[in-house]
């Protein structure tokens, strides 16, 4: 290791990742407990091989769905985002927005279900909430990248925003643009997977056929969610939006109901029980959530998330020359394209449920899950930054050049996208809990199902609270490390 | 291309508006969707039929989602089950369990184990669960989970995380039995109807899953029906309602439950499902 | 002259013209390289030197002879030590399964051969620092040191010593003279070309201006490259 990679930091950091991560496999509740696991597989592969497809009025009525929830979750963060963006420089305003992004889409909807009920205002503020702080996030930084270029040429007295709509809006809007449109093909997926928790779209129909072992089904699902995605940059185009985002107001509307009401209800659910009634102790009350579900479900959290960023990152790097071309011929290319779109396109809810099926419970289903959804991440965005790297005329060719010349090359920008990932992979983890392992996400859809949304609301905020320090150790880690500063990520993801 | 895009969109979204005046039922999801569709199907229009309004079901996801709906008012009458019922109560004043089935006063679960185990039916619960790997159906599920916990507790004095070396929720019945019969898990804990179906139905392998121990009965699923039913479709409307579900005698209909029949139910029926749940911990 | 014609002729050019962007950068050109012969090219920045040792390098992959190069921007992995930047010299004369075993555990001859390599250039305290964080001219004596450890017999650099002082500078350019049966330096030291290289060829707005033995070379000769013709 230490030969390796003569950054002694770099080499400790890693190697200190590594160490414990091999530690946690060997100590951690990780096991496969399938009696027959095999026919099962069986099942399945051959239910993928022969996709089938439900009738094509089901099927438009979740593709519609999914696609309304999407436009019109984006479409009121890249608003609120923008808006937010101009006061970035507040730290309340970033504190805000690190806290609704802290929190996944799926919690957000779980929350949002029970002010609105099942309907669409709950599935399309799932989306916009986080994704408001994701954008204002990323809109600051792109702003703040131009606005650190001298504007001479400017009046001195010009207002900040005369300034900001003459100067700077004409150089960031092809980068704002580009991001929205990224964040819509996530708001594609987002508004897949809230079908699992009860809305109506793409994901509840994915949901109902895997649960039910019609993998075939499942395949034809999958092969129309990967259409949608691999197709969002020629159906999705910004022209479009205004008519879009009508029809989906119009197709939406008389099933959106305005309650005004369930605020209070929902306000006084949320105070914990023994501040609303007298009789229940604080103490006897808390100490059970305390040692039975948050300090355990914040445990098996780290501990998946750790063992599958490093998972991630070893992926990536065995995974990146499928895409770079600097190895294969432009056939293999293709087919790698094609692999990375659908290891990074399904699910991760999805994987861990194929996973979970194959090895019975433990954290290995949501690790595996986690590995190749993010591995595949990191491995496109690695494969597409060593597309720049030049060599020498006399460079080796090979497994000599990806060993010796392309990855220590990019190993810093490697390094900067896994550490970005670090945080995404840490909210999956908790998300992942739904499956039925001990992560946070377990104890938080538990106390949904009993309706103590008091815990509900303390599991979440705990879980906010460990994504946000993650994050802060990620910046903190890339500083100590010296690598390249913020990192705009556009049309990828 | 733009009038293109415009008039796909336009004959995709024409889409049939939902009268204000239908009435809306869900159900449980305790089996695979596909037979709730089938079932449910048949209610509504059996419903729509004898009380001449427009009646619809929608699946749920989830049971606390079948909950949800019900509160919200997006439903005004659910079948569930003994815990979700008595949680929609609690969380919807004045609603009211108005109907249950023939069976549904003396309900109960079966423990059930794969093969690989050596488990054998018996009066007592083992001591040989200790250390095995236990699966419910759905974490708020009465057949599924409260009961068999809480016999469990009562009868080997410890709690499912305690006894079993990994405890885990299917989310439903039909799941649960599918996993114990992959293996995945070694015990699970279902409804004795749905495990009873799935065996006439040829989808258990006896070689591989048997039953080892039954509960004793306890009520379980009913109908409910929100408070302020009258008041929106007419004085008398629950009676009504309460009297066309006693009325079904369709073979067919019964047959897709399985229910031999529709007897009166009440509140207070589900008591004793309240304080089992206190009892385990899952109410307050 | 006729002593030359017996001598072994390692690469045989004939070349076409060479454009980038619509701009003539090489003339056609005509030029044979012979065993022992250490080239200098001389010529003002822009003449197309670069060039002139890329389009030789290229020719020379296609003989039998084996090259070593130093690029004018090294070509150097910094987040590699330099240990393994030197090594990469000889990727190609051990199996894949012993270079990716050798990333770990470095192999003790080659740290030997290295290690003595990166003496006479005095740098031997850096074995295993990353490239990245060395200074320009010691980045430029690891790829010098890079192109020894090859062993090749013909060595084309292009400036490899301009950010070296003067006696690092003929240190280095003694040693690969002396590695190498032949070689083809781009420099813009006269005297260094001179005392070093015993061939020089002149190169004036893409064209092969002066092609002669050191020992056969006039003064005007030298200057005449430098100048600026039709002004």
């Amino acid at each position: 290791m230490l030969k390796l990679i003569p950054d002694s930091r770099t080499s400790q950091v890693l190697g200190s990742f590594i160490l414990l991560a091999i530690l946690l496999f060997i100590t951690g509740d990780i096991s496969i407990t399938t009696a027959t696991p095999g026919a099962e597989f069986q099942r399945m592969l051959a239910g993928l091989l022969h996709p089938q497809w439900p009738p094509f009025d089901a099927l438009t009525q979740v593709l519609l769905q999914t696609i309304s929830y999407a436009l019109l979750g984006v479409a009121i963060a890249a608003i609120g985002g923008f808006i937010l963006s101009l006061f970035f420089h507040c730290r309340l305003i970033r504190i805000v927005c690190a806290s609704v992004r802290a929190v996944h889409e799926l919690f957000w909807g779980l929350l949002l279900i029970q002010l609105f009920g099942l309907q669409p205002l709950a599935g399309i503020l799932a989306i916009a909430i986080p994704y408001t702080g994701i954008l204002a996030k990323i809109y600051a930084e792109i702003k703040q990248e131009i606005q650190q270029r001298k504007k001479l040429y400017l009046p001195t007295h010009s207002s900040y925003l005369s300034q900001f709509f003459y100067a700077d809006w004409p150089q960031i809007k092809t980068d704002f643009a580009s991001y929205t449109l990224y964040r819509f093909e996530c708001g594609l997926r987002s508004g897949t997977i809230l079908g699992f928790i009860g809305l109506p779209t793409l994901g509840f129909q994915l949901e109902t056929s895997f649960m039910q072992g019609h993998y075939a089904e499942v395949a034809g699902l999958l092969l129309i969610f990967y259409g949608l995605i691999a197709t969002v940059h020629w159906w999705g185009q910004f022209k479009f939006w205004p008519i879009y985002l009508v029809l989906a107001l119009i197709y939406l509307w008389p099933n959106i109901i305005f309650t005004g009401n369930n605020l209070e209800w929902l306000l006084h659910q949320l105070i914990p029980l023994p501040l609303s009634t007298a009789e229940v102790n604080f103490y006897s009350w808390f100490k059970p959530i305390l040692t039975e579900q948050l300090l355990p479900g914040l445990w098996q959290t780290l501990v998946t998330g750790h063992i599958a960023l490093v998972l991630s990152a070893a992926l990536a790097l065995i995974l990146y020359p499928l895409l770079s071309h600097h190895f294969g011929n432009p056939v293999t290319r293709w087919g790698g394209h094609i692999s990375l779109v659908v290891m990074r396109s399904t699910p991760e809810l999805i994987l861990g449920f194929a996973f979970l099926l194959l090895w019975g419970p433990s954290l290995l289903p949501a690790i595996a899950a986690l590995a190749i959804h993010n591995g595949a991440i990191i491995a496109h965005l690695t494969g597409r930054h060593s597309n720049h790297i030049v060599l020498r005329p006399d460079a080796p060719s090979g497994i000599n050049s990806y060993s010796y010349e392309i990855t220590p090359r990019l190993f810093n920008q490697f390094l900067v996208f896994t550490f970005y990932r670090w945080e995404v992979i840490m909210r999956e983890s908790a998300l992942l809990g739904i499956l039925g392992l001990h992560t946070l996400g377990f104890f938080i859809d538990s106390a949904f199902e009993s309706f103590r949304l008091d815990v509900a609301i303390i599991l979440i905020i705990a879980g906010a609270m460990l994504n946000i320090a993650v994050d802060s150790a990620g910046r903190l880690l890339r500083q100590y490390l010296q690598l390249p500063g913020h990192l705009v990520i556009s049309n990828n993801r | 291309m733009t009038r293109l895009i415009l008039i796909l969109c336009i004959t995709l979204f024409v889409t049939p508006t939902v009268s204000a005046r239908t009435f809306v039922f869900t159900a449980i999801p305790d089996n695979d969707e596909t037979r709730l569709i089938q079932r449910f199907g048949k209610i509504a229009t059996y419903l729509s039929d004898t009380l001449n309004i427009k009646v619809k079901y929608i699946p749920v996801k989830s049971y606390p989602a079948a909950v949800t709906a019900f509160r919200h008012n997006q439903v005004q009458l659910a079948w569930f089950g003994g815990l979700t019922g008595v949680q929609a109560r609690r969380l919807t004043p004045g609603a009211q369990a108005i109907a249950q089935g023939q069976e549904d006063p003396k309900f109960k679960s079966y423990f059930i184990a794969h093969i690989s185990t050596g488990l054998q039916l018996a009066d007592d619960l083992p001591q040989a669960f200790y250390g095995k790997t236990m699966l419910f159906g759905s974490k708020s599920s009465t057949s599924g989970r409260l009961m068999p916990e809480f016999y469990l507790r009562k009868q080997l004095q410890n709690t499912p995380g305690e006894i079993f070396s990994r405890v885990g929720f299917s989310g439903n019945h039909s799941r649960t039995i599918a996993l114990v019969q992959s293996g995945a898990y070694q015990l699970g804990a279902v409804n004795y109807q749905v495990w009873e179906q799935e065996l006439a139905d040829g989808k258990i392998d006896t070689s591989k899953v048997a039953i080892i121990w039954t509960t004793p009965d306890y009520p379980d699923y009913h109908w409910t029906v929100r408070g302020d039913i009258d008041a929106v479709w007419g004085d008398g409307f629950a009676a009504k309602l309460q009297q066309a579900l006693f009325d079904i005698n369709d073979p067919e209909l019964l047959a897709a439950f399985p229910r031999s029949g529709f007897i009166p139910a009440s509140n207070t029926d589900y008591d004793v499902i309240e304080s089992s749940a206190k009892n385990i911990g899952l109410l307050d | 002259m006729a002593e030359k014609d017996i001598r072994n002729i390692i690469l045989d050019l004939k070349c076409s013209a060479v454009s980038y962007e619509k701009k003539t950068i090489l003339q056609p050109l005509h030029l044979q390289i012979t065993e022992g012969q250490h080239i200098a090219v001389l010529g003002a920045s822009g003449a197309g030197k670069s060039t002139l040792l890329k389009v030789i390098f290229s020719h020379f992959n296609n003989t039998a002879q084996q090259t070593a190069l130093i690029p004018q921007e090294l070509g150097l992995v910094n987040n590699l030590s330099v240990f393994h930047n030197i090594y990469i010299g000889r990727l190609d004369q051990y199996s894949t399964l012993s270079n990716l075993i050798n990333l770990v555990i470095p192999r003790d001859n080659a740290k030997n051969e290295i290690i003595t390599i990166l003496n006479k250039l005095s740098l031997s305290n850096k074995l295993f620092t990353a490239c990245g964080k060395l200074s320009g001219g010691q980045q430029q004596r690891i790829a010098i040191a890079r192109a020894i450890f090859r062993q090749a017999s013909v060595l084309i650099a292009d400036e490899p010593v301009a950010s070296l002082d003067q006696r690092q500078a003929e240190i280095a350019l003694s040693l690969m003279t002396a590695s190498h049966a032949s070689s083809v330096l781009a420099l813009h030291n006269t005297d260094q070309a001179l005392r070093y290289c015993n061939h020089i060829i002149g190169i004036t707005h893409g064209e092969i201006t002066l092609n002669a033995a050191t020992a056969e070379l006039k003064p005007q000769d030298l200057a005449n490259i430098y100048k600026i013709p039709n002004a």
